[in-house]
Protein backbone atom coordinates (compact mmCIF):
# COMPACT_ATOMS: atom_id res chain seq x y z
CA UNK A 1 0.00 0.00 0.00
CA UNK A 2 1.28 3.60 -0.92
CA UNK A 3 1.67 5.55 1.93
CA UNK A 4 2.45 9.28 1.08
CA UNK A 5 4.69 11.20 4.26
CA UNK A 6 6.55 14.27 3.59
CA UNK A 7 8.50 12.93 0.48
CA UNK A 8 5.29 12.79 -1.92
CA UNK A 9 4.60 16.06 -0.63
CA UNK A 10 7.58 17.24 -1.83
CA UNK A 11 6.96 14.91 -4.68
CA UNK A 12 3.86 16.77 -5.76
CA UNK A 13 5.06 19.86 -4.98
CA UNK A 14 7.73 19.39 -7.67
CA UNK A 15 4.64 17.67 -9.73
CA UNK A 16 2.72 21.76 -9.45
CA UNK A 17 5.82 23.54 -9.98
CA UNK A 18 6.38 21.81 -12.91
CA UNK A 19 3.01 21.87 -14.34
CA UNK A 20 3.27 25.64 -13.66
CA UNK A 21 6.54 26.58 -15.52
CA UNK A 22 5.90 23.88 -18.11
CA UNK A 23 2.47 25.88 -19.44
CA UNK A 24 3.87 29.12 -18.53
CA UNK A 25 6.19 28.63 -20.96
CA UNK A 26 4.39 27.38 -23.51
CA UNK A 27 1.69 30.05 -23.31
CA UNK A 28 3.75 32.57 -22.95
CA UNK A 29 2.55 35.39 -20.02
CA UNK A 30 -0.63 37.11 -20.87
CA UNK A 31 -0.23 41.07 -21.16
CA UNK A 32 -2.15 42.28 -18.41
CA UNK A 33 -2.08 46.01 -20.30
CA UNK A 34 -5.41 47.42 -20.76
CA UNK A 35 -6.18 48.21 -24.51
CA UNK A 36 -7.93 51.46 -24.97
CA UNK A 37 -7.64 54.41 -26.49
CA UNK A 38 -6.07 57.43 -24.63
CA UNK A 39 -8.94 59.67 -22.64
CA UNK A 40 -8.98 61.84 -20.22
CA UNK A 41 -11.01 61.06 -17.15
CA UNK A 42 -12.48 63.57 -14.32
CA UNK A 43 -13.16 63.55 -10.81
CA UNK A 44 -16.89 64.27 -9.73
CA UNK A 45 -18.38 64.77 -6.03
CA UNK A 46 -21.61 65.66 -4.86
CA UNK A 47 -22.14 69.15 -3.83
CA UNK A 48 -22.43 68.37 -0.09
CA UNK A 49 -18.33 66.91 -0.08
CA UNK A 50 -16.63 69.44 1.06
CA UNK A 51 -13.02 68.13 -0.77
CA UNK A 52 -11.25 70.34 -3.73
CA UNK A 53 -9.00 67.52 -4.94
CA UNK A 54 -7.97 64.22 -4.47
CA UNK A 55 -4.85 61.91 -5.38
CA UNK A 56 -4.74 59.03 -6.87
CA UNK A 57 -4.18 56.96 -3.77
CA UNK A 58 -7.03 58.31 -2.15
CA UNK A 59 -8.87 57.15 -4.67
CA UNK A 60 -7.76 53.72 -4.60
CA UNK A 61 -8.73 53.49 -1.07
CA UNK A 62 -12.17 54.34 -2.05
CA UNK A 63 -12.86 52.10 -4.87
CA UNK A 64 -11.22 49.50 -2.69
CA UNK A 65 -13.65 50.01 0.22
CA UNK A 66 -10.49 51.19 2.45
CA UNK A 67 -11.80 54.31 2.80
CA UNK A 68 -15.27 54.52 3.50
CA UNK A 69 -16.37 57.75 5.44
CA UNK A 70 -15.56 61.29 4.44
CA UNK A 71 -14.31 63.42 7.34
CA UNK A 72 -17.33 64.58 8.08
CA UNK A 73 -18.30 60.72 8.68
CA UNK A 74 -20.53 60.93 6.09
CA UNK A 75 -20.01 57.36 4.36
CA UNK A 76 -19.08 57.68 0.68
CA UNK A 77 -20.79 56.53 -2.36
CA UNK A 78 -18.61 55.62 -5.16
CA UNK A 79 -19.53 54.75 -9.12
CA UNK A 80 -17.55 54.30 -12.12
CA UNK A 81 -18.24 53.31 -15.55
CA UNK A 82 -18.08 49.76 -16.23
CA UNK A 83 -14.94 48.12 -17.38
CA UNK A 84 -15.04 46.96 -21.19
CA UNK A 85 -16.02 50.58 -22.62
CA UNK A 86 -13.37 52.99 -23.27
CA UNK A 87 -14.23 55.05 -20.03
CA UNK A 88 -14.30 52.06 -17.94
CA UNK A 89 -10.60 50.66 -18.92
CA UNK A 90 -9.17 54.31 -18.28
CA UNK A 91 -10.60 54.11 -14.88
CA UNK A 92 -8.67 51.20 -13.93
CA UNK A 93 -6.11 52.18 -15.71
CA UNK A 94 -6.03 55.08 -13.59
CA UNK A 95 -6.13 53.00 -10.77
CA UNK A 96 -3.22 50.96 -11.73
CA UNK A 97 -5.44 48.11 -11.71
CA UNK A 98 -7.16 45.33 -14.40
CA UNK A 99 -10.66 44.56 -13.99
CA UNK A 100 -10.04 41.03 -13.23
CA UNK A 101 -7.90 41.82 -10.64
CA UNK A 102 -9.96 44.51 -9.50
CA UNK A 103 -12.97 41.77 -9.37
CA UNK A 104 -11.10 39.06 -7.93
CA UNK A 105 -10.44 41.42 -5.26
CA UNK A 106 -13.99 42.33 -4.70
CA UNK A 107 -15.24 38.91 -4.72
CA UNK A 108 -13.21 37.74 -1.82
CA UNK A 109 -14.31 41.45 0.00
CA UNK A 110 -17.75 41.44 -0.64
CA UNK A 111 -18.27 37.60 0.26
CA UNK A 112 -16.38 37.46 3.03
CA UNK A 113 -18.50 40.52 4.68
CA UNK A 114 -16.22 42.66 4.71
CA UNK A 115 -18.36 45.55 2.53
CA UNK A 116 -19.73 45.99 -0.27
CA UNK A 117 -18.03 47.50 -4.33
CA UNK A 118 -18.67 50.10 -5.80
CA UNK A 119 -21.42 50.23 -7.84
CA UNK A 120 -21.18 50.62 -11.80
CA UNK A 121 -23.04 52.53 -14.06
CA UNK A 122 -23.17 51.60 -18.14
CA UNK A 123 -21.40 55.45 -19.07
CA UNK A 124 -20.58 58.65 -17.72
CA UNK A 125 -23.93 60.68 -18.16
CA UNK A 126 -25.34 57.90 -15.46
CA UNK A 127 -22.58 58.63 -13.19
CA UNK A 128 -23.27 62.11 -13.05
CA UNK A 129 -26.46 61.54 -12.77
CA UNK A 130 -26.59 59.06 -9.28
CA UNK A 131 -23.98 61.55 -8.17
CA UNK A 132 -25.50 64.46 -8.53
CA UNK A 133 -28.76 63.09 -6.69
CA UNK A 134 -27.08 61.32 -3.84
CA UNK A 135 -25.22 62.69 -0.94
CA UNK A 136 -21.58 62.02 -0.56
CA UNK A 137 -20.72 60.60 -3.40
CA UNK A 138 -17.96 60.35 -5.89
CA UNK A 139 -17.72 59.39 -9.55
CA UNK A 140 -15.23 58.81 -12.17
CA UNK A 141 -16.33 60.42 -15.72
CA UNK A 142 -14.92 61.62 -19.11
CA UNK A 143 -13.84 64.96 -19.03
CA UNK A 144 -16.09 65.08 -22.40
CA UNK A 145 -19.12 65.51 -20.14
CA UNK A 146 -17.66 68.06 -18.35
CA UNK A 147 -20.63 70.33 -19.98
CA UNK A 148 -23.24 68.24 -18.76
CA UNK A 149 -22.44 68.54 -15.12
CA UNK A 150 -25.04 70.88 -12.91
CA UNK A 151 -25.72 69.53 -9.48
CA UNK A 152 -22.23 68.22 -8.48
CA UNK A 153 -18.76 69.52 -8.82
CA UNK A 154 -15.35 68.32 -10.12
CA UNK A 155 -12.45 68.40 -8.23
CA UNK A 156 -8.93 67.82 -8.84
CA UNK A 157 -6.27 65.10 -9.46
CA UNK A 158 -3.50 65.69 -7.13
CA UNK B 1 -47.05 29.91 1.69
CA UNK B 2 -44.95 32.37 3.33
CA UNK B 3 -41.74 30.55 2.07
CA UNK B 4 -43.53 31.16 -1.67
CA UNK B 5 -44.33 34.85 -0.50
CA UNK B 6 -40.95 34.85 0.30
CA UNK B 7 -39.58 34.03 -2.56
CA UNK B 8 -41.47 36.08 -4.80
CA UNK B 9 -40.18 38.99 -3.06
CA UNK B 10 -36.62 38.26 -3.41
CA UNK B 11 -37.22 37.17 -7.21
CA UNK B 12 -38.46 40.89 -7.77
CA UNK B 13 -35.60 42.17 -5.79
CA UNK B 14 -33.17 40.62 -7.98
CA UNK B 15 -35.00 41.84 -10.53
CA UNK B 16 -34.97 45.61 -9.72
CA UNK B 17 -31.28 45.52 -8.79
CA UNK B 18 -30.45 44.58 -12.03
CA UNK B 19 -31.55 47.75 -13.18
CA UNK B 20 -30.88 49.70 -10.06
CA UNK B 21 -27.85 48.01 -9.27
CA UNK B 22 -28.53 48.66 -5.61
CA UNK B 23 -32.07 48.30 -4.33
CA UNK B 24 -31.44 51.76 -2.40
CA UNK B 25 -28.68 53.84 -2.17
CA UNK B 26 -28.47 52.68 1.92
CA UNK B 27 -29.57 49.17 1.00
CA UNK B 28 -26.97 46.75 -1.18
CA UNK B 29 -28.36 43.11 -2.48
CA UNK B 30 -25.89 40.78 -3.63
CA UNK B 31 -25.50 36.90 -3.24
CA UNK B 32 -23.91 33.35 -5.13
CA UNK B 33 -25.16 30.20 -6.06
CA UNK B 34 -23.63 26.95 -6.89
CA UNK B 35 -24.89 23.74 -8.68
CA UNK B 36 -22.84 21.01 -8.61
CA UNK B 37 -21.94 17.05 -9.88
CA UNK B 38 -19.94 14.79 -8.02
CA UNK B 39 -18.78 11.17 -9.18
CA UNK B 40 -16.86 9.02 -7.07
CA UNK B 41 -14.60 6.94 -9.57
CA UNK B 42 -12.71 4.55 -7.54
CA UNK B 43 -14.50 1.65 -6.08
CA UNK B 44 -13.27 2.13 -2.11
CA UNK B 45 -14.52 5.89 -2.49
CA UNK B 46 -17.20 6.56 0.47
CA UNK B 47 -18.01 9.35 -2.44
CA UNK B 48 -21.32 9.23 -4.90
CA UNK B 49 -21.00 6.53 -6.56
CA UNK B 50 -24.55 7.17 -8.79
CA UNK B 51 -22.70 10.64 -9.79
CA UNK B 52 -25.55 12.94 -8.38
CA UNK B 53 -26.63 16.53 -9.56
CA UNK B 54 -26.69 18.58 -6.18
CA UNK B 55 -28.48 21.89 -6.18
CA UNK B 56 -25.72 22.97 -3.84
CA UNK B 57 -26.69 26.30 -2.40
CA UNK B 58 -27.89 30.00 -2.70
CA UNK B 59 -27.13 32.79 -0.47
CA UNK B 60 -28.64 36.14 -0.71
CA UNK B 61 -26.31 38.68 0.82
CA UNK B 62 -27.61 42.20 2.47
CA UNK B 63 -25.56 44.83 3.06
CA UNK B 64 -27.38 47.69 4.94
CA UNK B 65 -26.48 50.80 6.00
CA UNK B 66 -29.28 52.71 7.95
CA UNK B 67 -27.05 55.69 9.20
CA UNK B 68 -23.16 56.88 8.35
CA UNK B 69 -20.97 54.14 10.09
CA UNK B 70 -23.58 51.40 10.76
CA UNK B 71 -24.04 48.93 8.23
CA UNK B 72 -25.70 45.38 8.87
CA UNK B 73 -24.37 42.40 7.13
CA UNK B 74 -26.74 39.25 6.15
CA UNK B 75 -25.88 35.81 4.34
CA UNK B 76 -28.80 33.87 3.89
CA UNK B 77 -28.28 30.62 2.62
CA UNK B 78 -30.82 27.82 1.31
CA UNK B 79 -28.90 24.68 0.82
CA UNK B 80 -29.43 21.06 -1.28
CA UNK B 81 -33.30 22.43 -2.60
CA UNK B 82 -34.59 23.82 0.39
CA UNK B 83 -38.34 22.59 1.06
CA UNK B 84 -38.96 22.44 4.71
CA UNK B 85 -42.46 20.73 3.98
CA UNK B 86 -40.36 17.64 2.64
CA UNK B 87 -37.42 18.02 5.82
CA UNK B 88 -35.28 18.42 2.59
CA UNK B 89 -32.22 20.66 2.53
CA UNK B 90 -32.03 23.51 4.88
CA UNK B 91 -31.82 27.59 5.58
CA UNK B 92 -28.99 28.69 7.45
CA UNK B 93 -28.20 32.42 8.59
CA UNK B 94 -24.12 32.18 7.53
CA UNK B 95 -23.68 35.50 9.30
CA UNK B 96 -26.08 38.81 10.71
CA UNK B 97 -23.79 41.11 12.24
CA UNK B 98 -23.94 44.89 12.98
CA UNK B 99 -20.76 46.90 12.34
CA UNK B 100 -19.65 50.49 13.69
CA UNK B 101 -17.28 52.19 11.91
CA UNK B 102 -15.78 54.43 14.34
CA UNK B 103 -12.79 54.89 11.53
CA UNK B 104 -10.97 52.54 9.14
CA UNK B 105 -8.71 51.32 11.95
CA UNK B 106 -11.46 50.51 14.13
CA UNK B 107 -14.69 48.89 13.60
CA UNK B 108 -16.50 46.93 15.83
CA UNK B 109 -19.08 44.24 15.35
CA UNK B 110 -21.43 42.40 17.40
CA UNK B 111 -23.94 39.20 15.84
CA UNK B 112 -23.24 36.18 14.59
CA UNK B 113 -19.89 35.92 12.21
CA UNK B 114 -17.43 33.86 10.68
CA UNK B 115 -14.33 33.06 12.06
CA UNK B 116 -11.52 34.98 10.50
CA UNK B 117 -8.88 32.51 9.96
CA UNK B 118 -6.50 31.33 6.99
CA UNK B 119 -7.53 32.01 3.66
CA UNK B 120 -10.64 30.07 3.40
CA UNK B 121 -13.17 30.06 6.27
CA UNK B 122 -14.93 33.34 5.78
CA UNK B 123 -15.20 32.59 2.16
CA UNK B 124 -16.17 28.40 2.39
CA UNK B 125 -19.84 29.51 1.06
CA UNK B 126 -19.44 31.35 -1.76
CA UNK B 127 -17.75 29.28 -4.57
CA UNK B 128 -17.11 32.36 -6.42
CA UNK B 129 -14.93 33.68 -4.10
CA UNK B 130 -12.43 30.86 -5.09
CA UNK B 131 -10.45 28.73 -7.92
CA UNK B 132 -11.60 25.25 -6.74
CA UNK B 133 -14.53 23.02 -6.46
CA UNK B 134 -14.73 23.13 -2.75
CA UNK B 135 -12.41 24.42 0.10
CA UNK B 136 -9.53 22.88 1.32
CA UNK B 137 -10.56 20.01 3.80
CA UNK B 138 -6.50 19.89 4.86
CA UNK B 139 -7.19 23.31 6.80
CA UNK B 140 -10.22 23.90 6.66
CA UNK B 141 -13.05 21.07 6.98
CA UNK B 142 -10.83 18.46 8.75
CA UNK B 143 -13.11 16.65 10.20
CA UNK B 144 -13.79 15.23 6.61
CA UNK B 145 -9.63 13.82 6.54
CA UNK B 146 -9.60 12.52 9.98
CA UNK B 147 -9.66 15.43 12.07
CA UNK B 148 -12.20 14.36 14.82
CA UNK B 149 -14.99 16.03 15.67
CA UNK B 150 -12.69 19.51 16.70
CA UNK B 151 -12.34 21.59 13.89
CA UNK B 152 -9.18 24.03 14.23
CA UNK B 153 -11.84 26.39 15.19
CA UNK B 154 -15.45 26.41 14.52
CA UNK B 155 -16.40 28.00 11.12
CA UNK B 156 -18.92 30.40 13.09
CA UNK B 157 -19.04 32.16 15.95
CA UNK B 158 -21.65 34.78 17.74
CA UNK B 159 -19.84 37.18 19.60
CA UNK B 160 -17.56 40.69 19.22
CA UNK B 161 -15.34 41.60 17.37
CA UNK B 162 -12.68 44.05 16.51
CA UNK B 163 -10.98 44.71 12.71
CA UNK B 164 -9.78 47.39 11.06
CA UNK B 165 -7.40 48.28 7.50
CA UNK B 166 -4.53 50.95 7.22
CA UNK B 167 -1.61 51.05 5.75
CA UNK B 168 1.21 50.44 7.33
CA UNK B 169 5.10 51.11 5.75
CA UNK B 170 2.84 52.15 2.67
CA UNK B 171 1.17 48.54 2.76
CA UNK B 172 -1.93 47.91 3.53
CA UNK B 173 -2.77 46.07 6.78
CA UNK B 174 -5.73 44.29 8.14
CA UNK B 175 -6.40 42.60 11.70
CA UNK B 176 -8.92 41.27 13.29
CA UNK B 177 -10.57 39.84 16.69
CA UNK B 178 -12.99 37.56 17.68
CA UNK B 179 -14.08 36.71 21.09
CA UNK B 180 -17.28 34.67 21.43
CA UNK B 181 -18.69 31.46 22.96
CA UNK B 182 -16.94 29.43 20.91
CA UNK B 183 -17.34 25.70 20.39
CA UNK B 184 -19.59 23.37 22.55
CA UNK B 185 -17.34 20.30 23.14
CA UNK B 186 -19.70 18.45 20.61
CA UNK B 187 -19.49 19.29 17.17
CA UNK B 188 -22.80 18.97 15.34
CA UNK B 189 -24.74 17.45 18.60
CA UNK B 190 -24.76 20.15 20.93
CA UNK B 191 -27.43 20.46 23.63
CA UNK B 192 -26.27 23.96 23.98
CA UNK B 193 -26.58 26.21 20.78
CA UNK B 194 -23.50 28.45 20.75
CA UNK B 195 -25.51 30.83 18.60
CA UNK B 196 -27.65 31.58 21.76
CA UNK B 197 -25.63 30.34 25.29
CA UNK B 198 -22.55 29.34 26.07
CA UNK B 199 -22.25 26.08 28.12
CA UNK B 200 -19.12 27.67 30.05
CA UNK B 201 -17.63 30.38 31.43
CA UNK B 202 -14.55 30.76 28.88
CA UNK B 203 -15.01 32.60 26.24
CA UNK B 204 -13.18 31.97 22.94
CA UNK B 205 -10.60 34.87 21.60
CA UNK B 206 -8.75 34.49 18.06
CA UNK B 207 -7.77 36.58 15.13
CA UNK B 208 -6.12 37.37 12.32
CA UNK B 209 -3.26 39.92 10.80
CA UNK B 210 -2.81 40.69 7.38
CA UNK B 211 0.14 42.33 5.73
CA UNK B 212 0.32 42.84 2.19
CA UNK B 213 4.71 42.31 2.40
CA UNK B 214 4.30 43.03 -1.27
CA UNK B 215 1.71 44.84 -3.74
CA UNK B 216 0.96 41.20 -4.64
CA UNK B 217 1.97 38.97 -1.70
CA UNK B 218 0.06 38.94 1.19
CA UNK B 219 1.05 37.08 4.78
CA UNK B 220 -1.29 36.06 7.56
CA UNK B 221 -1.13 35.16 10.48
CA UNK B 222 -4.46 33.68 12.65
CA UNK B 223 -4.77 31.83 15.65
CA UNK B 224 -7.62 30.77 17.67
CA UNK B 225 -8.32 29.29 21.35
CA UNK B 226 -11.25 27.98 23.27
CA UNK B 227 -11.80 26.01 26.74
CA UNK B 228 -14.27 23.42 26.23
CA UNK B 229 -16.90 22.10 28.73
CA UNK B 230 -16.42 17.93 28.68
CA UNK B 231 -18.91 15.15 28.68
CA UNK B 232 -19.11 11.35 29.53
CA UNK B 233 -20.27 9.45 26.88
CA UNK B 234 -21.01 6.44 28.43
CA UNK B 235 -22.79 8.26 31.17
CA UNK B 236 -24.26 10.68 29.69
CA UNK B 237 -24.61 10.56 26.52
CA UNK B 238 -27.21 13.47 25.92
CA UNK B 239 -24.30 16.13 27.43
CA UNK B 240 -26.50 17.37 30.31
CA UNK B 241 -24.38 17.03 32.94
CA UNK B 242 -20.36 18.12 32.47
CA UNK B 243 -17.65 16.87 34.11
CA UNK B 244 -16.05 19.95 35.07
CA UNK B 245 -13.25 18.79 33.08
CA UNK B 246 -12.11 21.11 30.23
CA UNK B 247 -10.16 20.32 27.02
CA UNK B 248 -8.22 23.27 25.96
CA UNK B 249 -8.25 23.75 22.12
CA UNK B 250 -5.04 25.78 20.45
CA UNK B 251 -4.70 26.39 16.92
CA UNK B 252 -2.55 28.80 14.87
CA UNK B 253 -2.14 29.57 11.28
CA UNK B 254 0.10 30.93 8.38
CA UNK B 255 -1.01 31.95 5.14
CA UNK B 256 0.51 34.03 1.98
CA UNK B 257 -1.23 34.77 -0.79
CA UNK B 258 0.83 35.82 -4.02
CA UNK B 259 -0.36 36.79 -7.63
CA UNK B 260 2.03 38.33 -9.82
CA UNK B 261 0.98 38.78 -13.22
CA UNK B 262 -1.76 35.92 -14.52
CA UNK B 263 0.36 33.20 -11.75
CA UNK B 264 -1.53 32.83 -8.26
CA UNK B 265 0.01 31.02 -5.47
CA UNK B 266 -1.30 30.58 -2.31
CA UNK B 267 -0.05 28.52 0.89
CA UNK B 268 -1.59 28.06 3.94
CA UNK B 269 0.09 26.16 7.21
CA UNK B 270 -2.72 25.14 10.12
CA UNK B 271 -1.92 23.43 13.18
CA UNK B 272 -2.50 23.25 17.09
CA UNK B 273 -3.61 20.68 19.57
CA UNK B 274 -6.48 19.46 21.26
CA UNK B 275 -5.74 18.91 25.54
CA UNK B 276 -8.48 17.03 27.00
CA UNK B 277 -7.87 16.78 30.80
CA UNK B 278 -7.18 13.12 30.89
CA UNK B 279 -5.05 11.85 27.95
CA UNK B 280 -2.22 12.91 25.94
CA UNK B 281 -2.45 15.90 24.07
CA UNK B 282 -3.44 15.92 19.96
CA UNK B 283 -0.83 17.75 17.98
CA UNK B 284 -1.98 17.99 14.50
CA UNK B 285 -1.45 19.98 11.46
CA UNK B 286 -2.31 20.64 7.59
CA UNK B 287 -0.77 21.84 4.94
CA UNK B 288 -2.32 23.11 1.80
CA UNK B 289 -0.56 24.94 -1.87
CA UNK B 290 -2.41 25.93 -4.56
CA UNK B 291 -0.79 27.42 -8.27
CA UNK B 292 -2.76 28.66 -11.05
CA UNK B 293 -2.30 30.02 -13.90
CA UNK B 294 -5.24 32.21 -15.85
CA UNK B 295 -4.66 33.01 -19.71
CA UNK B 296 -6.98 35.04 -21.66
CA UNK B 297 -8.62 36.36 -18.46
CA UNK B 298 -11.02 33.06 -18.53
CA UNK B 299 -9.21 30.03 -18.23
CA UNK B 300 -7.43 29.16 -15.23
CA UNK B 301 -5.72 25.92 -14.54
CA UNK B 302 -4.90 24.81 -11.08
CA UNK B 303 -3.32 22.20 -8.91
CA UNK B 304 -3.94 21.71 -5.36
CA UNK B 305 -1.62 20.05 -2.75
CA UNK B 306 -2.84 19.17 0.54
CA UNK B 307 -1.86 17.17 3.75
CA UNK B 308 -3.22 16.55 7.09
CA UNK B 309 -1.52 14.87 9.92
CA UNK B 310 -4.79 13.98 12.17
CA UNK B 311 -2.31 13.44 15.46
CA UNK B 312 1.64 13.48 15.08
CA UNK B 313 2.06 10.46 17.98
CA UNK B 314 0.37 8.21 15.63
CA UNK B 315 2.48 7.66 12.88
CA UNK B 316 -0.01 5.78 10.37
CA UNK B 317 -3.22 8.13 10.07
CA UNK B 318 -2.29 11.01 7.49
CA UNK B 319 -4.10 12.01 4.50
CA UNK B 320 -2.86 13.56 1.53
CA UNK B 321 -5.13 15.04 -1.48
CA UNK B 322 -4.01 15.97 -4.96
CA UNK B 323 -6.64 18.14 -6.78
CA UNK B 324 -5.93 19.27 -10.44
CA UNK B 325 -8.94 21.42 -12.31
CA UNK B 326 -9.77 23.89 -14.73
CA UNK B 327 -11.78 26.96 -13.59
CA UNK B 328 -13.47 29.06 -17.02
CA UNK B 329 -14.90 32.00 -16.56
CA UNK B 330 -18.09 31.89 -18.74
CA UNK B 331 -18.85 35.13 -17.86
CA UNK B 332 -18.46 37.62 -15.49
CA UNK B 333 -19.52 36.57 -12.15
CA UNK B 334 -20.22 33.03 -14.19
CA UNK B 335 -17.78 30.43 -13.62
CA UNK B 336 -17.49 26.37 -14.55
CA UNK B 337 -15.33 24.66 -12.70
CA UNK B 338 -13.89 20.97 -13.30
CA UNK B 339 -11.79 18.71 -11.37
CA UNK B 340 -10.53 15.69 -10.53
CA UNK B 341 -9.48 14.87 -6.84
CA UNK B 342 -7.43 12.20 -5.91
CA UNK B 343 -7.25 11.41 -1.75
CA UNK B 344 -4.36 8.86 -0.05
CA UNK B 345 -5.02 7.91 3.10
CA UNK B 346 -3.50 5.19 5.62
CA UNK B 347 -4.87 2.74 7.82
CA UNK B 348 -5.18 4.45 10.89
CA UNK B 349 -7.01 7.55 9.67
CA UNK B 350 -10.40 7.06 11.29
CA UNK B 351 -12.15 9.20 8.89
CA UNK B 352 -10.56 7.73 5.48
CA UNK B 353 -9.42 4.61 6.74
CA UNK B 354 -6.49 3.68 4.91
CA UNK B 355 -8.63 3.91 1.56
CA UNK B 356 -7.37 5.66 -2.07
CA UNK B 357 -10.19 7.14 -3.80
CA UNK B 358 -10.80 9.70 -6.75
CA UNK B 359 -13.44 11.62 -7.35
CA UNK B 360 -14.87 13.60 -10.35
CA UNK B 361 -16.70 17.29 -9.17
CA UNK B 362 -17.79 19.61 -11.20
CA UNK B 363 -20.02 22.87 -10.86
CA UNK B 364 -21.76 25.86 -12.44
CA UNK B 365 -21.15 29.18 -9.77
CA UNK B 366 -22.83 32.31 -9.91
CA UNK B 367 -22.31 35.74 -8.14
CA UNK B 368 -24.29 38.56 -8.85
Amino acid sequence: MMILKLNSFLKYTCILFVFLFGFFSIGGAESEEIKSEEIKLIIIVSSDVKIKEIDIATLNKIYRGRKTLWKNSNKISAYYVKSGTVTGDAFFKLLGVTYSKFNRYWRKKLFSSAGTPPSSRSNGQSVIDVVSKNESSIGVIPASLKDKIKSCKIIKIK
Amino acid sequence: MNVKFLLIAILFMMQCSLFSKDLHPHVKLNGYSSFEFEYEISDKGDGDKNGSFDADSIDLVFNIYPVNRLRFAIDISYEHGTATEDNRGNVAMEYAFGEYTYNEYLKIRFGKMFSHFGIYNEIHTAKTSFLTFKEPKSTNKISKVGGGDFLFYPRWQVGLAVTGEFDLADKEFDYILQLSNGDQGDEGGQDTNPFESDNNTQKAFGGRFRYNILEDLRLGLSFYHDIVEEYDDDLDPKHENPTGQHTSVFSYGFQAEYQIRNLTFEFEYTGGFVDPSSGSSIDRYGVTLLGAYTFKDKYTPYVRLEYFDPNQDVSNDEATIFICGLNIEVLRWFNVKVEINRTWSEDGNLELNGKNTTQFNSSFVIGF
